[in-house]
């Protein structure tokens, strides 16, 4: 009896995890939030990059009280799945200071010629964060693709990047 | 008892079977109708990429004519920057394909992933098309058609910010600046002669203008004209 019942346990258990994972297989999974590590100093070698930029608390960040620089994003896109929704999120870890970020959504075409650039900007109080959306991009043909550079003011940080 | 529990086991052996049974019937079922729609997104597919094809091969031809145009009309090949009426049409038939074509790319079927080759053929298809000078000339003509039809969110007090901004702009030349209603369009050059520290001239005008808007967003389009200066057209969103 206990085996039976064993038996249809396992069967149940069975038909219970192969229904669930049909559905899990059947659904398209193309968003992909990653923390401020993904980005990098747009100049390396600059003074104040080599000085100030960190990469910790999985933030990228800009230990500097006084000195900006910019960073870039890359942004994995699949493969004309266009239109797409790309989002950073951004951070004042000042604790005295407003501070201004300027992010900028870039298209480049197949010959690594820049095409288009959507900015954007948004002004945070000390110790505040937010996010920058650019909805609904379409790149102009569909072997272009896109990258994120932002300008870190004094004390920023970048804390994640989002493409879908 | 043991009678009973025979009993027992055939009947949960036979409900077991009857249950196993129903969904092998149920599952060669959702086989065939997945084949049958298989069968169907894969025709959608040939027609669209037949269109697409179809488009482009028509966008080729009507470049071809502009072309043609141009050098029949004018020795220095002027078409790009001062469109008239006849290739002004033409411009506009060339928006209207790129879109039909843009849109039928959107309407291919998300689940249908292009495999490695789909993309290496695209892209050596569309390296074998044209050069990257002249895929900045057709940036250049579709913007300029935008620039015309200047139908844009008016850009207000931000115009100034854009003359002021780019002026700033250290490492960059400036050649000519025009803003009209909607959107404005920057002429320059970068100075060869640049140090390393400001020789990314373009950039340094792109976060001048962004600064300005006062965190509205910012479209630039950017091209190069027939002369080779590169141009940026910039909007508000």
């Amino acid at each position: 009896m206990r085996a039976i019942g064993r038996l249809l346990f396992s069967v149940t258990l069975l038909a219970g995890v192969g229904i669930y994972s049909g559905e899990t297989m059947s659904q398209d999974f193309t968003s992909t939030l990653t923390n401020g590590y993904v980005c990098d100093p747009k100049n390396p070698g600059g003074e104040d990059t080599r000085l100030f930029y960190r990469q910790q608390d999985g933030l990228a960040i800009n230990i500097s009280p006084t000195a900006s620089f910019p960073v870039v994003c890359p942004v994995q896109i699949p493969f004309n799945y266009a239109p797409y929704y790309i989002t950073v999120g951004v951070k004042n870890t000042s604790a005295a200071t407003t501070e201004k970020f300027l992010c900028a959504l870039e298209e480049s075409d197949f010959f690594g010629d820049p095409v288009r650039t959507i900015g954007k900007s948004v002004t945070l109080l000390a110790g505040d964060a937010n996010l920058l959306a650019w909805e609904a991009i379409v790149p102009a043909t569909t072997s272009n693709y896109l990258s994120l550079r932002c300008i870190l003011p004094p004390k920023g940080a970048v804390t994640f990047v989002n493409w879908l | 008892m043991k009678t009973t529990f025979t009993s027992l086991t055939t009947s949960m052996l036979v409900a077991v079977s009857l249950f196993l049974g129903l969904k092998y019937f149920q599952g060669a079922s959702e086989l065939e109708r997945l084949s049958v729609r298989t069968a169907e997104l894969k025709q959608a597919e040939v027609t669209t990429t037949l269109l697409i094809r179809n488009l482009h091969s028509e966008v080729r031809d009507i470049r071809a004519q502009l072309r043609q145009f141009a050098n029949s009309s004018n020795p220095v090949n002027t078409v790009f920057a001062k469109a008239d009426s006849g290739s002004e049409e033409l411009l506009q038939r060339i928006a209207s394909l790129e879109d039909s074509i843009n849109e039928l790319s959107l309407r291919r079927s998300p689940n249908q992933k292009n495999g490695d080759n789909d993309n290496y053929h695209t892209l050596l298809s569309q390296s074998d098309q044209q050069s990257g000078e002249m895929s900045a000339l057709n940036r250049n003509a579709l913007a300029e058609t935008a620039f015309n039809s200047d139908s844009g969110v008016p850009l207000g007090e931000y115009a100034e910010s854009v003359e002021k901004g780019v002026h700033e702009t250290a490492s960059v030349e400036i050649q000519d600046l025009e803003c009209r209603t909607s959107i404005c369009k920057v002429t320059f050059s970068v100075s060869d002669s640049s140090t390393a520290e400001l020789a990314d001239g373009r950039s340094e005008v792109v976060d001048q203008l962004i600064s300005r808007a006062d965190g509205r967003e910012v479209d630039i389009q950017h091209a190069n004209d027939v002369y080779g200066n590169k141009v940026m057209y910039v909007q508000l969103r």
